[in-house]
């Protein structure tokens, strides 16, 4: 792997941790971190509905200053923090 | 298991799980059939095709199965229209489609499909003629069950489209299979319809379709029970339980529509299609949020990825809570707009009715308000099943309770014909005694507990946030609830087991309607437009433009006394289709002279559309066949000749009959007077005398007047109270209707006969009660009897109705009451007085007809 290479993936696991804090302290309060994983679904299975996808939208935007498209806001996209990393490491890059 | 997965995985697929697999969708299928299941819509027609083209596609060649869903949808097309109508269809379809993937920018596409789209809802519509008449009525409302949402999806997402998709795989999508038979149906996604193509074992995608596909059964089961026993006319409504009774069904009803989506998304998954659950626990929702996102998912779905999101995205430079809660409000604007949108493809008609905006803003208007909370708060999401806490559960059973009943509230305005009929209906719970109340408090708060009690069970709250796991197993109770009703199927079990049981196995198989449609499709009949809040919603309406009611044609002219119409004399045109010729004196009969032959035995016929015909030839209706057949061959003897007039008038009852024969038929002389009545007779008075009311006319009867004074019904009343003010009085109004009838015909020396004919769509074992009570009616006002109950036996309601929007009696319902006319003439000539009767010859002075 190149360097760029590593940074890259760098950047995506930081996503991914920031997204899932996000959603422990936004969404998921109480719940046990270690349930939550890089692979585990959200959209798909409940956890986050029309209202929480928003507000983390709207999160992700902030944070990262990168525009989500209204088609994103979908299950390919955004359906587990490894996908939600995925996407912003995505629009970084 | 629900991992993601290559596609196509064939070779997993091992003939015992796949025998074991096919037994459970046979017996599936085989309780869909015995308990003839939305047998009108087609869905027992659809079966074998869905279980060969299963067993056949499931052991295809993984590059041959899109192919070959694609056919068997393609079969199922022909098989539900003519090749024409199918290839209609298609080509109309791969317009469309090839419209979608035109060479130009996408917004000149988009331009190109509204147009199309246009150009097709005015044939729809029928602004535009076209030669070919199935196409507006029945091939457009298929097709826009296919495309109208669809097609909005699929553009939507081809504009994002990155991957490489098949075209067999786009044309899979708009020719859905089930989507023949069910024109009201779940908006599927595109990008998940793409995504889920054999995501995971399909063993276990073939068996959540087989269960979804029961369930869908049972939900539909649990509809007819509720059909049947709960849904309550609203002027029958008197008390606290009625009111109950009345407001709750409406909710249940809706059952049929997850009962329906549940099976056509089995179907799909049995061909690879691991589509998500369309219902989820839906009455036992806690807010107007969840019950949004669990009573129909997929329109949720299709309206917050087409709508809602592009609308925060629009609107969020407002402020966020600000663009969520406009975008919420839009999504139900559109919501409205929406079904109005399907209603005209399904049905013809753009209804923008007050009452759907209202039911929709409420709705809406709850959502926003949860939307704007949950905005404000934390919001709470479930990565595991919480512990109980008595607290969490009876806050939980309360709010699912309190959404129930404002759900049942809310939806019994929608459907009910008006806020004042709605506010009439639950006003009649202030005549119940304390005591119900009491009760009713009891029967909540024993609710509440027992919700509390499942979830202690469940050891969560409930709903469970994760979706069930697939299996390729079916569990043990699927295969024994299965079983067990496909054996209560069986007529010969009903009668065996315990008594309830076997009742509601057999209501089970009841396909028929309840009494309270009986009574609306009757109205139907005689020439009185449904109202809207009792259409059934979503089923398919092809009536054609043309099919007026008799009194929107010229054929019949307004009269201020009980009949309220009568025939133009003369008249030559159109009805139904059919040739409407009246003879000189205003029947919808041939030629008569006004004195009678001599040596004939003249018989005057009252009645209504269906003695008069409606849908028919004139030349077809029984009593002409009758006629014929007497004059061709038994004869009455020692008569030379019969004569049959036909005074029957579309939407007369015996009390319209009682007028018309006091003021026209005793003056053409008859021998006999021959009433035909059927099951919903007393529907019929009852709407004869409410329309006298209003309308003013003279009863011209003082028992009548005297009646109605007592009854405390008059003009200004509601119609569900001047109805429920009547309804006490209709059987004094029907036999005093038979009386006077008889008497009128034995003061004139005609013999009165009162003969039953049944609908076309009666089952005559349960309509046994009311129609004793007619026939009671009868032979107590002093009229003979003559019932041609049993005249259909062995022939299907669909063979013998003028078509699939009309069931009155075609050409061979009236042959075949014809025949059992003549015959029971000939077996109960001597029970009415025909035999033996002194004017056996022409009428003289030796023999005057009165000495019978």
């Amino acid at each position: 792997m190149s360097s760029q290479q590593e940074t890259v993936e760098d950047s995506r696991e930081r996503i991914e941790r920031e997204v899932k804090a996000f959603l422990l302290g936004e969404f998921l309060q109480g719940e046990d971190p270690s349930l939550l994983g890089g692979e585990t679904p959200l959209i798909s299975s409940g956890v986050l509905d029309s209202v929480s996808v928003v507000r983390l939208v709207d999160h992700l935007e902030l944070a990262y200053g990168v525009h989500i498209d209204a088609h994103e806001f979908s299950i390919d996209c955004l359906d587990t923090p490894a996908l939600i990393a995925e996407t912003v490491a995505g629009k970084l890059e | 298991m629900t991992q993601p997965s290559t596609p196509h995985r064939a070779d997993r697929l091992r003939a015992p799980e796949f025998f074991l697999l096919a037994a459970e969708l046979a017996v599936v299928l085989l309780l869909i059939r015995s308990y003839r299941l939305e047998q009108d819509l087609g869905l027992t027609r659809l079966l074998p095709v869905v279980f060969v083209g299963f067993i056949v596609h499931a052991w295809a060649p993984k590059r041959l199965r899109l192919p070959l869903f694609l056919a068997v949808s393609l079969t199922a097309f022909v098989i539900f229209l003519s090749p024409v109508q199918a290839v209609a269809l298609v080509g109309l379809g791969l317009i469309l489609i090839a419209i979608c993937h035109l060479p130009i920018p996408f917004g000149a596409r988009v331009a190109v499909l509204i147009v199309a789209g246009i150009g097709l809802a005015a044939i729809r519509a029928e602004w535009i003629s076209i030669p070919w008449k199935t196409i507006p009525t029945i091939v457009l409302p298929v097709l826009g069950a296919m495309f109208m949402f669809r097609l909005i999806v699929y553009m939507y997402d081809l504009r994002h489209e990155k991957q490489p998709v098949s075209v067999w795989q786009r044309l899979s999508y708009f020719f859905l299979l089930p989507n023949i038979c069910f024109l009201l149906f779940p908006v599927v996604d595109y990008s998940t319809f793409k995504r889920t193509y054999y995501s995971a074992d399909e063993t276990a995608i073939y068996q959540k379709g087989i269960r979804w596909m029961f369930r869908g059964v049972v939900h539909l089961l649990m509809y007819r029970l509720v059909y049947l026993y709960m849904v309550i006319p609203p002027h029958e409504v008197s008390g606290l339980p009625d009111v109950i009774r009345y407001t709750t069904s409406f909710w249940l009803l809706y059952m049929r529509v997850s009962g329906q989506f549940h099976i056509a998304i089995g179907i799909l998954c049995l061909f690879g299609f691991n589509l998500p659950e369309t219902n989820r626990l839906y009455y036992l929702t806690s807010s107007f949020t969840d019950l949004w996102r669990r009573a129909n998912i997929y329109w949720k779905d299709f309206m917050q990825k087409v709508f809602y999101y592009p609308m925060f995205t629009r609107l969020k430079r407002y402020g966020t809570l600000s663009g969520v809660l406009l975008a919420t409000v839009a999504i139900f604007v559109v919501t409205w707009l929406l079904h109005s949108y399907q209603w005209f493809w399904l049905r013809g008609e753009f209804p923008l009715r007050r009452v759907d905006l209202v039911f929709w803003g409420l709705i809406g208007a709850g959502v926003v308000f949860n939307v704007w909370r949950e905005m404000s708060g934390t919001k709470r999401g479930r990565l595991s099943r919480p512990s109980f806490s008595l607290s969490r559960a009876t806050t939980h059973a309360l709010k699912a309770l309190g959404m129930f009943i404002v759900m049942s509230i809310l939806w019994s305005f929608w459907s009910s014909a008006s806020v004042a009929e709605l506010l009439d209906v639950l006003a009649t719970a202030g005549r119940s005694p304390a005591g119900d109340f009491g009760l009713l408090g009891i029967a909540l708060v024993a609710i509440v507990a027992l919700g509390v009690v499942a979830q202690y069970l469940a050891g969560t709250s409930w709903p469970a946030a994760v979706p069930g796991r697939l299996s390729s197993r079916a569990p043990a109770s699927f295969v024994t609830a299965a079983l067990a009703l496909l054996i209560l199927a069986q007529p010969g079990v009903q009668g065996r087991v315990w008594g309830p049981v076997g009742a509601v196995a057999a209501s089970f198989g009841y396909a028929g309607k309840n009494e309270a449609d009986e009574e609306r499709e009757t109205l139907g009949y005689y020439e009185d437009l449904l109202d809207a809040g009792w259409q059934s919603r979503g089923a398919p309406d092809p009536k054609p433009a043309d099919w007026v009611t008799l009194e929107e044609t010229s054929a019949v002219r307004a009269t201020d006394d009980l009949r309220g119409i009568e025939f133009v004399p003369g008249y030559e045109g159109s009805f139904k289709r059919k040739t409407l010729r009246t003879n000189r004196w205003g029947m919808r009969d041939r030629e008569y002279e006004r004195e009678k032959p001599p040596g004939t035995f003249r018989i005057a016929v009252l009645g209504g559309s269906y003695t008069m015909g409606s849908g028919v030839e004139g030349e077809e209706t029984f009593e002409n066949l009758v006629e014929d057949r007497l004059n061709r061959e038994s004869g009455i003897a020692p008569y030379e000749r019969v004569e049959l007039m036909n005074f029957a008038m579309a939407g007369f009852s015996v009390l319209q009959s009682m007028r018309l024969l006091d003021l026209k038929v005793l003056d053409f002389d008859p021998d006999m007077i021959l009433c035909v009545v059927h099951v919903n007779e007393d529907v019929m008075v009852s709407r004869a005398l409410r329309a006298s009311i209003v309308k003013g006319r003279d009863l011209g009867y003082p028992w009548l007047e005297d009646l109605v004074t007592r009854s405390g019904a008059r003009d200004g009343m509601s119609t569900v109270k001047l109805q429920r003010e009547l309804e006490p009085y209709v059987p004094e109004v029907m036999e005093g209707a038979l009386r006077t009838i008889a008497e009128s015909a034995r003061r004139s020396g005609a013999i009165p006969v009162v003969l039953y004919v049944p609908l076309t769509n009666e089952d005559i074992t349960r309509s046994v009660r009311r129609r004793n009570e007619v026939l009671g009616m009868a032979r107590r006002a002093g009229a003979a009897v003559l019932s041609v109950e049993d005249a259909f036996a062995g022939f299907e309601g669909k063979d013998l109705v003028v078509a699939t929007w009309d069931t009155h009696p075609n050409a061979l319902a009236h042959s075949l009451i014809a025949d059992r006319i003549v015959v029971e003439l000939e077996r109960e000539r001597e029970s009415i007085g025909i035999a033996g009767t002194v004017s056996a010859l022409p009428e003289t002075e030796d023999h005057p007809k009165e000495a019978r």
